[in-house]
């Protein structure tokens, strides 16, 4: 085991910081937007000042405002006992989950990278990708609930038309993918399986991923949680009991009661 | 843009209520169905309330007796494991109990979940003698040792046929929580953890707040490398 880490994330020099062989303040400030800075972070990449933007494209995209959604309400919850930190920390650690979030935009990375790996070896024609659609026990990155299509995912795209962005391998791979999943399993792409797309384009690999979609997904955690915790809602705090339906075993008593009991006689 | 009043939250039906299914609290408190002020604080351990916590049901006695000793077997870890060091860095930088057992729990859910997805379903035949892969074996005699004084502790009380596939020490732990009635991966990770919070909280809580200058900052050492990318592999 070696005693030494090696890292290229960064370093203290005397009156700056070093990332990547860059230096932070010589290199970096003034010339990289906040999401430029977390995408060079991961990779170790700078990307292009159009990259940028699309990131922000996909930051605003992703927002959604709606303090009723589920992990969104987590940072409520929390953030109703006073303050807005741990609210919001609450509600980012649902975005590590097994069916939401970072992980899933990982898994959903890693299955664009299967299938472009599937259908080099298979002459990348609409039939492999179909087989491929119809042998994976699951599909990551799809699933749009409660309404017929990822309403994020229509604002981005019209984005990227406006920007005439220029799409790299993944994401026209991805949309041949998503059409033939919507035809043969009936279900729709969301916005994770497009960050997916497009962040294996600007270079992430799918564990940096992870990451990059929970930060997209960060700004409403923020939000919801400040507003919780000024608010500090007593109705929150603690639900009136009118809104609480117990439904465990009734009312017993333990062996060792009865046992006392019958001692006791 | 029109903000009318049916979004699509309110375009559905939704449950209107918080559905309970362990905690009642209309009269006296209830834990699946106990009176916990009246029955379970006077005739049961911490321990037992664990595990009825988990399974809905309160443990007989030699369950009880072996779940008991399993947990303060479990319960020390270094403060050179992960776990620990994040609670007593988190506790150096100032963080409040709450969020400095937050940072300890997520890291020993992280340790538990390693542990368990390395062990697989390799205790799931209760039936079965044969030798563990070697990964699962107990590694020394040292650990052989350990594990034999487990089974001194709980062997009374339970019958833990993983015992005699001369297991590591904490694969012997693993089935003797099995044994006590714990089988899904969440009531494992769950216990497993909560096992080892007595470290947490010792060091955490013998840590002083903003003692930076007494925090070893370059151990292991870092050595930064500009050409190295995350992944490894200098570019």
């Amino acid at each position: 085991m070696s005693a030494t880490i090696r890292t290229g994330v960064g370093r203290a020099l005397e009156g700056d910081y070093a990332q990547f062989g860059l230096s932070v303040y010589g290199d970096l400030v003034e010339r990289t937007s906040y999401l430029g800075l977390i995408a060079f972070s991961l990779t170790g990449r700078r990307m292009s000042p159009e990259d940028e933007v699309v990131l922000d494209d996909l930051a605003v995209s992703s927002h959604v405002t709606e303090p009723r959604v589920w992990p969104i309400k987590l940072s409520w919850v929390v953030g109703s006992l006073g303050r807005a930190v741990p609210g919001y920390v609450a509600g980012i650690v649902a975005l590590d989950s097994d069916i939401l979030g970072g992980r899933v935009a990982e898994d959903a990375a890693r299955l664009l990278v299967e299938l472009r790996t599937a259908l080099d070896a298979e002459g990348g024609s609409d039939d492999a990708i179909r087989r491929f659609v119809t042998t994976q026990p699951k599909l990551y990155g799809f699933g749009v609930p409660v309404r017929a299509e990822d309403e994020r995912l229509v604002a981005f795209k019209k984005a990227l038309e406006h920007r005439k962005y220029s799409h790299g391998c993944y994401w026209k791979l991805a949309e041949r993918f998503w059409r033939i999943a919507r035809e043969s399993r009936r279900i729709e792409v969301n916005i994770i399986g497009a960050t997916a797309a497009l962040c294996l384009d600007l270079g992430f690999t799918p564990a940096q991923v992870a990451p990059m979609a929970v930060i997209l997904l960060t700004p409403t955690f923020l939000g919801n949680a400040t507003e919780a915790a000024a608010q500090s809602p007593e109705v929150l705090k603690s639900l009136p009991m009118e809104f609480v339906r117990y439904v465990g075993p009734p009312p017993r008593e333990s062996p060792r009661a009865l046992a006392s009991r019958g001692r006791d006689r | 843009m029109s903000e009318g009043n049916r979004g699509p939250v309110e375009s559905r039906q939704w449950p209107n209520e918080l559905t309970a299914r362990a905690v009642s609290t209309s009269e006296t408190p209830r834990l699946f169905g106990y009176d916990v002020e009246a029955d379970l604080a006077m005739h049961y351990r911490f321990s037992d309330t664990l595990l009825l916590s988990l399974t809905g049901e309160l443990p007989d006695d030699t369950r009880a007796k072996g779940f008991e000793r399993a947990l303060i077997f479990a319960s020390a870890m270094s403060v050179a494991e992960a776990p620990i060091h994040a609670a007593m860095l988190a506790r150096t930088c100032g963080v409040r109990p709450g969020g400095t057992l937050a940072v300890g729990m997520l890291a020993l859910g992280e340790v538990s979940d390693g542990i368990l997805s390395v062990i697989g379903g390799a205790l799931d035949d209760a039936t079965c003698d044969g030798p563990l892969p070697p990964e699962l074996a107990a590694q020394d005699d040292g650990m052989r040792a350990s594990v034999a004084r487990l089974r001194a502790l709980v062997e009374p009380h339970l019958d833990v046929p993983a015992f005699r596939r001369d297991p590591s020490t904490i694969v012997a732990l693993v089935a003797v929580l099995r044994a006590c009635g714990l089988e899904t991966p969440f009531q494992l990770s769950a216990v497993l953890s909560l096992a080892r919070l007595p470290s947490v909280l010792a060091e955490s809580a013998a840590t002083k707040v903003g003692d930076f200058k007494s925090y070893p900052m370059d151990v292991p050492h870092f050595e930064y490398d500009a050409t190295l990318r995350p992944g490894g592999s200098p570019k």
